[in-house]
């Protein structure tokens, strides 16, 4: 039986100056109102046996007292031996001694060798473990109260078992096969996309390789475009030169011809004698005069009176200008000077077009490559829209393969996810199942003569279900079997300590250590609790028990406490 | 007075695919060809008279033509500023049949070394001596020694200085260059590539690797650059000028005294930036309270950076509690289970399953 014999605490929570804490046999009794340092003990206690992190014991420095934070426990282990464990929280220091008679022995002050032998000593180094399988706390004891306990007792046991409060395998496992699932789904979907992804890359290809028939094509029409326009272009330009030469020649044509006319008329102005004007109104006068003598007989008058007529009308006629001879050859002579000025112009611009010789014909084809070359440009258009069009709705292959890629492996990584969460679940079903195999009987044959004896005999039998831990005992009433949810509250409480007690010694390795009860009986009324304390005295003669209570009328447990502690 | 003045890039990889980068791998192929249309910028900007790049312009030898055409548009955007390119292929972009090289047409202004030897092409007070990669193995500066001459001389390379000695052992085999081969090239300036990090090569010429303009891989330093290399009074000055995007950076930490996932939240925090390729690789052996979702991590931070990866590296520590609780039969299973396996990926994830295991019985999971 390992017992606590001494704590000594200095600067450590409310404990600004030194303090100890002596434990004997049996029951200790730990009584103090709240925020008094009840907590502080046993934390206390946990921070001597397992190393405590930097964080983990900040909370713990006494403001009171900054200097010191230190603890010192002294205890008997299993095998009589007495050892004190003194740790320095500001220097993180500790030191194991062994205590003899009239003398100390320092075992240790060096870390790796100490936290083995205190593994040796209370069967634990894992705080955790040792608070979950040692501590007996207020609210596991209401859940017993609950009227669905089996299920309740059953899911406490297999936390023990678990090493950590509320935890359990059965819990994990089946969050881990969540997520299993859940990575299943995932690569369902993603499997989909990749078929997906894979089918629209080989289409991608296609259009690929239609694409570049089609850029082919494109640079073929854009190289033939090339070679047709500069043909075009030079035949435009040679075009335009004939017909600014033909133009030129036409304009001096046309001035030859005009300077021709005016050579023509210069020469009968020349040769013609000037002509004899008579004016109108002297043959008038005359055919008036003859029509009237020829009037003066009657057949006369037929034409006498018409002459007359003309005559008068002659006689009323304006007379034409006279124009001078002279005048009108100096008026020609200027006019061919002019011409024969524009022609010496024309000339010497057709000179520039000396080397322009092309006739007519050569320009036949010129519709014809128009023609062609508006539909090349034509053509080019709808190849290069065609394929702007075919870039900008496919993605390229490269890009779908990298997408592809990028599936591919988050497949791989979730498969890989799956694959680590099947080999966690493998083997935790595993070590569940060897942990209920180990310890169930163990559990079932260490159980019965304490529950015997804390149940006055009347309960002597369990049952426990290596599978589904199940607890069963045995009703003397009708000898038969029974599920724990059809025991009384009492029979509850007292299996559920018998069962604790058992089990904190398999899984310490067979070693008794102290039983540690945080205020599991904050809300019992007396009954219950009378039964508990019964409970409780017929434990400590196996084990250390450390009590802890800020209810004042626990004080009731003072006639059975071995040893009193008010804080 | 003479006064010539150069940038000096290389290693460009354009077209490049980054896997390792998942989803990111276009966004930063993208992100190269903006480098490289911000280097002509700064070659205008600075009036240089050529930008020389000595290989591995392409990440093929045969590009995607739409790449190839906009690497030509900026070629062209220096012809209209007069400014010559000088291009020595590289071990990525060999000059071969079918190559990019053969099979387009680049400005005039674009001179890209077609022999097989250093062979030299003069543009006014400025000699570039390149010549074209055709195989891995020629020695490029063999038996050279450029001739005396009033002009700028330089030389264009795409090699591995693999005997110099240097810290990090550059990769073996390609083109290699001799230390005595460069003392003797009676160069005025040696423009390498090859190697992806700035590095000055200590020989009796200024010799430099300007190392790849962007990152390209978790083996880049965070800051890339091109050189602009001013001759002037014969006397010739490199200043390295920054050019890359996006930052690549690793930190390592071991996570052997963790016992949350605080510090690495707290790395994460420290090093986020939009533009950041970054790397954390987890190492060293904490205990079994430590408990790692890197799924829920990176799902955390990988918005507050470019691209983000972290890399599981740690292992189990050596002295695991294995009580009689189902958690310590449970951690023994499963560390037989690691001792038996010999092959380090099946090992690994043994221990990630103990790892996980832990944390859904701890419920920290």
């Amino acid at each position: 039986m390992v017992k606590l014999l001494d704590l000594e605490l200095e600067g450590f929570g409310r404990f600004s100056n030194k303090k100890n804490f002596d434990f004997k046999d049996g029951i200790n009794f730990i009584f103090g109102l709240n925020e008094t340092g009840k907590s502080t003990i046993l934390e206390a206690i946990l921070a001597s046996v397992f190393k405590y992190t930097s964080k983990e014991i900040e909370p713990f420095y006494c403001w009171e007292n900054l200097n010191v934070c230190r603890t010192a426990l002294t205890y008997k282990t299993d095998k009589g031996e007495v050892y004190k464990i003194s740790v320095d929280y500001k220097s993180g220091k500790r030191k194991l001694e062994k205590l003899e008679k009239n003398r100390t022995i320092e075992i240790s002050s060096v870390e790796k060798n100490i936290q083995p032998l205190l593994k040796e000593h209370f069967g634990f180094d894992n705080k955790k473990v040792f608070e979950n399988t040692t501590f007996i706390r207020q609210s596991q004891m209401t859940i017993l109260e609950d009227a669905t306990s089996k299920k309740r007792m059953k899911d406490m046991i297999e936390e023990v078992f678990a090493g950590r409060a509320e935890a359990s395998a059965t819990k994990a496992l089946k969050k881990i096969k969540d997520v299993i699932k859940d990575c299943q789904k995932g690569v369902e979907k993603l499997t989909i996309e990749s078929t997906e992804l894979n089918e629209k890359l080989k289409s991608a290809e296609e259009t690929k390789s239609t694409l570049n028939v089609d850029n082919e094509e494109f640079e073929k029409v854009k190289k033939k475009l090339d070679e047709k326009s500069k043909e075009l272009e030079k035949l435009e330009k040679n075009k335009k030169l004939f017909d600014e030469k033909e133009a030129l020649l036409k304009d001096k044509n046309h001035i030859d011809s005009q300077i021709e006319s005016i050579d023509g008329i210069l020469e009968t102005l020349d040769e013609k004698e000037e002509p004899k004007l008579v004016s109108n109104r002297v043959i008038g006068i005359i055919l008036i005069v003859v029509g009237i003598i020829l009037s003066l007989t009657i057949y006369g008058a037929i034409i006498g009176i018409p002459l007359v007529y003309f005559g008068y009308k002659k006689y009323k006629t304006k007379e034409k200008p006279v124009i001078k001879k002279d005048e009108n050859i100096k008026k020609y002579g200027e006019k061919k000077k002019k011409l024969i000025n524009d022609k010496a112009v024309l000339e010497s611009q057709l000179k520039e077009y000396k080397l322009v010789n092309f006739t007519v014909n050569d320009f036949d084809d010129l519709e014809e490559l128009k023609k062609v070359v508006d539909s090349l440009k034509q053509k080019k258009v709808e190849l290069q829209t065609n394929i702007k069009r075919t870039t900008e709705l496919v993605e390229s292959p490269e890009e779908i393969k990298e997408k592809f890629d990028t599936v591919e492996q988050n497949i791989s990584d979730l498969k890989n996810k799956i694959e680590e969460h099947k080999l966690a679940a493998k083997f935790l079903e595993l070590a569940e199942t060897e942990v209920h195999k180990k310890f169930t009987p163990a559990m079932e044959k260490n159980c019965k003569p304490i529950l015997k004896i804390i149940t006055n005999n009347r309960y002597s039998d369990v049952k426990i279900d290596e599978e589904t831990l199940d607890i069963n005992v045995k009703a003397p009433e009708i000898k038969k079997f029974v599920d724990v949810c059809y025991l009384s509250q009492g029979a509850r409480d007292q299996l559920y300590f018998a069962l604790r007690t058992v089990m904190s010694n398999l899984l310490s390795g067979d070693i008794n250590v102290p039983l540690i009860l945080d205020d599991p009986f904050h809300n019992f009324d007396d009954p219950r609790l009378n039964k508990t304390i019964n409970t409780v005295k017929e434990i400590s003669k196996r084990k250390q028990i450390i009590l802890i209570s800020h209810r004042p009328y626990h004080e009731e447990f003072r006639e059975f406490a071995d040893n009193f502690i008010k804080v | 007075m003479k006064k010539v003045k150069l940038i000096h890039t290389s290693d460009l990889h354009l077209g490049t695919t980054f896997k390792f980068l998942k989803d990111k791998s276009k966004w930063h192929r993208s992100d190269c060809q903006k480098v490289f249309s911000d280097i002509i910028d700064l070659c205008i900007k600075e009036k240089v008279n050529a930008l020389l790049i000595a290989g591995d312009l392409f990440d093929s030898p045969e590009p995607q033509k739409s790449l190839v055409r906009s690497v030509i548009d900026e070629f062209e955007r220096l012809k209209k500023e007069k400014i010559n390119v000088f291009i020595s292929s590289g071990n990525h972009d060999p000059y071969k049949r079918d190559s990019v090289w053969l099979e387009n047409k680049f400005p005039s202004n674009v001179i890209i070394f077609d022999s097989a030897d250093l062979e030299p092409k003069r543009i006014g007070d400025l000699t570039i001596y390149g010549l074209a990669y055709t195989n891995d193995t020629k020695e490029p500066l063999e038996d050279f020694k450029a001739e005396d001459e009033e002009n700028f001389k330089v030389g264009l390379i795409h090699g591995s200085t693999t005997n110099i000695t240097w810290e990090e052992q550059p990769e073996a085999g390609y083109r290699r260059i001799l230390k005595t081969h460069l003392d003797k090239s009676n160069l005025d300036y040696i423009a390498l590539g090859h190697f992806h990090d700035l590095l000055e090569i200590k020989c009796k010429t200024e010799c430099f690797y300007c190392g790849c303009p962007e990152g390209l891989s978790f083996k880049n330093r965070p800051d890339c650059y091109v050189l602009l290399v001013t001759y002037s009074d014969g006397k010739v000055t490199v200043k390295p000028i920054k050019t890359n995007m996006r930052e690549f950076e690793t930190v390592e930490i071991d996570c052997t005294n963790h016992e949350s996932d605080a510090e690495i939240r707290n790395i994460l925090n420290k090093h986020k930036g939009e533009n950041k390729i970054f790397r954390l690789i987890l190492k060293g052996s904490p205990t079994l309270d430590f408990s790692l979702d890197i799924d829920l991590l990176l799902k955390e931070f990988e918005q507050k950076y470019f691209f983000l990866s972290i890399e599981d590296n740690i292992h189990i520590p050596e002295n695991l509690i294995e009580d009689e609780t189902t958690r310590g039969h449970f951690i023994r299973l499963m560390k037989s289970e690691i001792k038996k396996e010999k092959e380090p990926e099946k090992r690994k994830r043994l221990e990630n399953a103990l790892r996980l295991g832990i944390g859904y019985l701890d419920k920290t999971l």
